[in-house]
């Protein structure tokens, strides 16, 4: 077998579309690679298959992106075709809202376009039938997957998949809901915990990410 | 066998990574909010000899003789329309006078495999790419008596003569706009959007 990564991941003689993958160890999340934002914590989580954990404020977004600022953002990949996988866990039961997989083209502060795959958590007020994991998209109505609430809380890798009239969401490798029109603006990747009930903060870890163009 | 040196750049993110040693004259390094588009280098200014260099500041670990350099590129230095410009991208020991690239020039038609000793011993052997801007993805591969070049997954040049005598090689991108000629205004440019490089 080659020794080259380019061979084992390209068709022979073929010029590679945009890649990169983030496994997410070290004593610091990378800082050139990534922009944080919110008030909450980004560290790297001392446990075995730990991870980054994001550790939102009890109120609003910490996230990560490619986008220092709104003049700086930096979206390599397409809007229409393009992949986004991760590896990722909810781990805070209560309040808790993880935005792991999240392919976007707007800064933190805008609105703007973006497809998303969700979990919520044990939200204050909220009943048993809202804990769910859901594919979100600026362009179609939100889709509920149909994964157990028992699996909230548990690592899942997740795969987000941007194509010319659709959007695809599988976890643990089975499809589990597909979206209508893709986006039309370049996209960057964000993963983000957040929490709107003030009393909580919201706990999530990410150990893999990948994104690519198709 | 134990594993050897190997190293991968995807060139995503905000910005180039601080292993990177980077210096510009009159240019300029970014990534490219652009779909593919990877690392951006390119001339700011038109005053003669601007340039860009990129490298691992003298850390050398790979082998002159059995190491492999892979990188997706678009090079364009208005090759019909200028003086002294050239864009030099591969493995080397000393930034511009030792080692083995891919090499964009103007008034060359199609893009040369360039293996340097010094300034003074320096050949370079024609592909049959043309030398104007396109994604290609190129792939050097130095072994103990030839350097070879290979673009778009065939072998498009190879050189045995020329080839560096002193030890170790670091990634090395150079670029720089000679005088502007026909050019006007327009900047030399280089996009990278993968490079990995091993020892064999």
């Amino acid at each position: 077998m080659t020794d080259s990564i380019y061979d084992q991941l390209n068709a022979y003689g073929t010029v590679a579309k945009q890649r990169f993958v983030e496994t997410f160890s070290g004593d610091a999340l990378d800082t050139d690679r990534w922009s944080t934002h919110g008030s909450g914590t980004i560290a790297m989580d001392d446990s075995i298959d730990g991870g980054l954990k994001i550790t939102s404020a009890t109120t609003g977004v910490t996230r990560i992106d490619f986008a220092p600022s709104d003049a700086l953002k930096k979206r390599p990949f397409s809007g229409s075709g393009s992949v986004m996988i991760t590896v990722a866990k909810l781990t805070q039961v209560l309040y808790g809202i993880m935005t792991h997989t999240t392919l976007q083209d707007m800064y933190y502060t805008e609105a703007g376009d973006y497809a998303s795959i969700v979990t919520y958590g044990d939200l204050n007020g909220l009943s048993s039938s809202q804990k769910k994991f859901t594919l979100r998209s600026s362009e179609f109505t939100n889709i509920d997957l149909t994964i157990a609430e028992s699996e909230l809380y548990n690592w899942h890798t997740y795969k987000l998949e941007l194509k010319s009239a659709s959007t695809e969401a599988s976890v643990d490798g089975v499809l589990e809901g597909t979206g209508g029109a893709s986006i039309v603006a370049n996209v960057q990747p964000a993963c983000e915990t957040s929490a709107s009930e003030g009393s909580a903060n919201s706990v999530g870890n990410i150990r893999y990410m990948e994104c690519y163009n198709t | 066998m134990a594993y050897k040196q190997h190293f991968i750049e995807w060139f995503s993110g905000k910005q180039l990574p601080s292993y990177w040693s980077t210096t510009v004259g009159g240019a300029s390094i970014i990534m490219n909010d652009v779909v593919d588009g990877g690392l951006k280098l390119y001339t700011t200014s038109t005053g003669t000899n601007s340039n860009f260099t990129m490298n691992f500041n003298n850390k050398r670990q790979y082998s002159h003789t059995g190491s492999v350099c892979q990188f997706t590129i678009n090079a364009d230095v208005q090759q019909a329309s200028t003086t002294n410009w050239f864009l030099q991208v591969g493995l080397g020991h000393t930034v511009g006078n030792t080692g083995h690239w891919l090499s964009a020039k103007s008034a060359q038609s199609y893009f040369r495999l360039q293996t340097s000793q010094s300034e003074s011993a320096t050949y370079s052997a024609d592909t049959t790419v043309a030398n104007s801007p396109a994604w290609v993805s190129a792939k050097i591969e130095n072994k103990s008596g030839s350097c070879e070049l290979s673009l778009n997954g065939v072998l498009s040049a190879t050189n045995d003569s020329g080839l560096q005598t002193s030890t170790g090689m670091q990634p090395n991108v150079y670029g720089n706009r000679g005088t502007s000629g026909s050019a006007g205004s327009n900047p030399l440019v280089c996009l990278l959007r993968y490079m990995e490089v091993y020892n064999t």
